[in-house]
């Protein structure tokens, strides 16, 4: 997994923020994500196992571009830590760096921001079958 | 003569030392002095930073090492993690707080299941078990019944959500005065159009948008309906309602809706997806 920090050079002087903040949800509903997330691991051909949560912290940069650099959080479905295969965590992470759709922000509008979010698959039976927030 | 004054010494510290926790554990029982702690650590401490600053965790940490049996001081310290989407950290001290005072804690972590973790046989349990402390009480502004709907709504049992949902409404009328909310009545819409009852669907949702006309989601699934019905022109004439509130910044309205989407919430994506598949 390339977890290389990158950011835009305009970015580095920016503010730091929490997507609540910022309202920097990512700009699609929960069921077109898991649409979409369910077909791209139906494409790889793969079957997985396990059941749990897969969270992946993501800093987007304030033009919009999400850093490489991911904090990656794995626990069982009762929230104790747990590993969920490498292959696994490696194809939703290649799901997650597909999305270009991150918001870029500007706090009230006029001061632009840098800000955390994540991305969290719930897996049931090795299957995604919703993801949060 | 320095032999003895090693074992006095020695002995006046342990002394002085379980003096200190029988004191300890005489402050912690006693009611006034806790919440006196809970002033001084959470009230006038952690909350004077907000949960996004370093100092949140120190006064929760502060007044865990002093009284560990404050179940409050877990719960605050899940906060952040809860919102931040670490959840193994954030259950595991909600956890502690439900063991510590269950009465008061239990329904706020079934809470959490339902909306934030997405955890939902998990939240009817919780639910289940906050309901022998309080059978009809409510979490964040909704009746337990509401969430338990939004349970079996996202498990597909849509029977068990209207029965839920149903029961949430009786409960506004017979202690709210307000009517019903508007999101009780958009799941009832929602629950009907998954059931393919879209004329009580259709009902429910056009009662829901006559208390907040411009919620965008509901005006989303009522244009599903007219869609299903082959009515592009008021498919078309909602969606449009729905973009244009977007537009202007109306949304879901809840007050976690800024940390987590509600179940079967959309965004204004869908409706430009909508909006073009109709125009195709």
């Amino acid at each position: 997994m390339d977890t290389t920090f990158t950011i835009s050079p305009t970015c580095v002087s920016c503010k730091n923020a929490y997507y609540y903040q910022v309202q920097g949800k990512y700009p699609k509903s929960s069921a077109t994500l898991l649409t979409e997330v369910t077909q791209y691991l139906s494409n790889l051909g793969r079957t997985y196992k396990g059941n749990g949560y897969v969270t992946f912290h993501l800093l987007i940069d304030c033009q919009g571009k999400p850093s490489q650099r991911v904090h990656v959080l794995q626990t069982d479905e009762s929230y104790k830590p747990y590993h969920f295969t490498n292959t696994y965590v490696d194809d939703l992470f290649n799901y997650v760096k597909s999305l270009h759709q991150w918001k870029a922000i500007k706090y009230n509008s006029i001061i632009p921001v840098n800000y955390y979010t994540y991305l969290s698959f719930k897996i049931k039976n090795g299957k995604v079958i919703s993801v949060l927030p | 003569m320095e032999k003895s004054f090693r074992y006095c010494l020695s002995l006046f510290l342990t002394l002085y030392f379980q003096s200190f926790t029988f004191a300890q554990t005489d402050i912690c029982a006693n009611k006034a002095i806790r919440d006196s702690l809970i002033t001084r650590y959470l009230d006038k401490g952690a909350h004077r930073y907000g949960y996004t600053h370093p100092k949140w965790e120190i006064y929760c940490d502060s007044l865990i090492s002093i009284c560990p049996g404050i179940a409050e001081a877990y719960r605050e310290k899940a906060i952040p993690y809860i919102k931040y989407g670490d959840f193994g950290k954030a259950m595991s001290l909600e956890d502690k707080a439900v063991e510590l005072d269950p009465n008061k804690w239990i329904d706020y972590r079934a809470f959490l299941k339902c909306i934030f973790t997405k955890d939902y046989e998990g939240a009817l349990a919780d639910f289940k078990l906050a309901r022998q402390y309080h059978p009809e009480a409510s979490i964040m502004d909704h009746f337990y019944s509401f969430y338990e709907g939004l349970c079996y709504l996202e498990m597909g049992q849509y029977k068990d959500a209207e029965k839920n949902l149903k029961q949430d409404i009786r409960l506004q009328k017979k202690y709210k005065s307000k009517g019903i909310h508007f999101n009780t009545l958009f799941y009832m819409g929602v629950v009907h159009y998954e059931m393919k009852n879209y004329k009580s669907a259709k009902k429910y949702l056009i009662e829901c948008l006559k208390s907040y006309n411009q919620f965008p989601d509901a005006n989303f699934y009522l244009s599903l309906i007219y869609l299903h019905e082959k009515k592009h022109s008021l498919a078309l004439k909602h969606l449009e309602l729905a973009k244009n509130a977007f537009e202007n910044g109306y949304m879901f309205i809840e007050d976690n809706v800024y940390y987590c989407n509600y179940p079967h919430q959309i965004s204004m994506y869908e409706v430009e997806q909508a909006i073009n598949s109709v125009h195709k």
